[in-house]
């Protein structure tokens, strides 16, 4: 006994020792860590700001497939369910980008001016999940979803938004926006209101993505 | 009768015997010799979402001139430590892109002028466009160990925009954004006819 006693003294140090400054039974550690910076100068004037919601849902079914002599089988399996639904918000803008505006784009007839304005560009700045509102129903076999599932999900989640983007008509009120934006400018250097014509150039096709959506600067990729 | 059961029990048990030997046979069979196997089982699981309708909930009309992009990633950690057991661990990768300008809602009265063919603008001072720059879609989940509420993911979040604020909006960032703001704003008047442009920037508090 006399030999188990010093022994067990000196785990409990041990075991206290490892316990960062003796706090309480738990405490949280923190760090963060840069990764990249890349800076880039930019000459875009943000017309409109849409916020877009959307429920991502996610129905994990088990199946057990196989096949037993030539015999496919594909069985699903009732206690294996799981379910999440993650709400999430996503904040898209459009831009006029003026890095290739030119005196080819400005018409001047004495008093009157006419401009057409690059081709309005959409590009998603951000994206939230509202953590709170994340509801998962998981049944007795199955584990809760991990975090890397669930940035998965968001990430299929804001990329089927952009799938929708030609549906939106968001082109057409960034046209009007940009314009409303431009025109109290131009009225304030002395043109009159009535003087001034912006366009856009009429064959831009809004059904090709990858001609309203800024791949570049944006933070999904397509 | 007891009789009856043991025998019938007997003859369960050791057809389901014979079943897995079967099984094990075809199997090791299948690896040896290297073709597919006659019985084969698996389980699938969907890594596809829902397809699901997206709501526009809001519109709005803004006037904002973006001079400096600064596209950042951080890497922010959060752990539990326990006494008797492994530690909790949560390491998260964020993106963002933090986007550097005036905010044409920030401009004074009368803030552009021209007398004959000179363009005098007194822009507002330069600052971060939009505070919501993190892309919580583009986030990895680096390493995950323990279970996380979402209270936890709540304070990364904020300590990741924190951070990259600190590490971005710099006095040497902001000087280059406001360089960058008068050569541009200078040409595109220049295009507009202007023979000269003076261009006032109100410096940053």
């Amino acid at each position: 006994m006399k030999r188990i006693l010093p022994l067990l003294a000196m785990l409990i140090l041990m075991a206290c020792s490892g316990h960062k400054k003796g706090e309480a039974d738990s405490q949280a550690k923190k760090d963060s860590i840069n990764l990249v910076l890349r800076i880039s100068r930019q000459n875009r004037l943000y017309t409109a700001e849409y916020q877009v919601h959307k429920i991502v849902t996610h129905d994990d079914l088990l199946h057990l497939k196989g096949s037993i002599l030539g015999f496919e089988y594909d069985q699903k399996i009732s206690l294996g369910d799981r379910k999440v639904a993650i709400p999430i918000d996503v904040t898209l803008k459009s831009y006029v980008d003026f890095a290739n505006f030119t005196e080819r784009n400005v018409e001047r007839s004495g008093d009157f001016i006419h401009i057409t304005l690059p081709d309005p560009r959409i590009v998603i700045t951000a994206s939230k999940v509202d953590h709170e509102g994340i509801r998962q129903y998981t049944s007795l076999f199955r584990s809760n979803y991990s975090d890397s599932e669930l940035t998965d999900f968001t990430r299929q989640g804001v990329e089927s938004i952009l799938e929708q983007i030609p549906q939106m008509g968001i082109l057409t009120t960034a046209r009007e926006s940009a314009a409303q934006t431009l025109i109290p400018l131009l009225t304030e250097m002395g043109y009159d209101e009535d003087h001034i014509v912006i366009t856009f150039r009429e064959d831009l096709d809004a059904s090709k993505r990858h001609e309203i959506y800024d791949n570049e600067g944006s933070v999904i990729k397509l | 009768m007891k009789k009856k059961i043991i025998q019938f029990l007997k003859l369960v048990f050791g057809l389901i015997a014979m079943a897995l030997i079967l099984l094990a046979f075809f199997s090791i069979r299948s690896c040896w010799r290297g073709i597919p196997s006659p019985i084969s089982l698996h389980a699938s699981f969907q890594k596809e979402i829902d397809l699901t309708p997206s709501q526009i909930r809001a519109v709005e009309q803004i006037g904002e001139w973006e001079f400096l992009c600064i596209s950042d990633e951080e890497m922010i950690d959060t752990a539990i430590t326990h006494w008797f057991s492994r530690d909790d661990r949560l390491v998260r990768i964020y993106q963002g892109t933090l986007r550097l300008g005036i905010d044409f809602q920030d401009c004074q009265e009368h803030w552009a002028t021209s007398k004959g063919d000179t363009a005098i603008l007194r822009l507002p001072p330069i600052k971060l466009l939009d505070r919501r720059f993190i892309d919580e879609a583009r986030t990895r989940s680096f390493y995950e160990l323990g279970e996380w509420d979402a209270q936890a993911k709540e304070d990364l979040y904020h300590r990741a925009q924190q951070t990259m604020i600190k590490r971005c909006m710099t006095r040497e960032n902001i000087q280059r954004a406001e360089e960058n703001a008068r050569t541009q704003v200078e040409a595109l008047f220049r295009t507009l006819g202007y023979k000269a442009v003076r261009v006032e920037i109100q410096p940053n508090s």
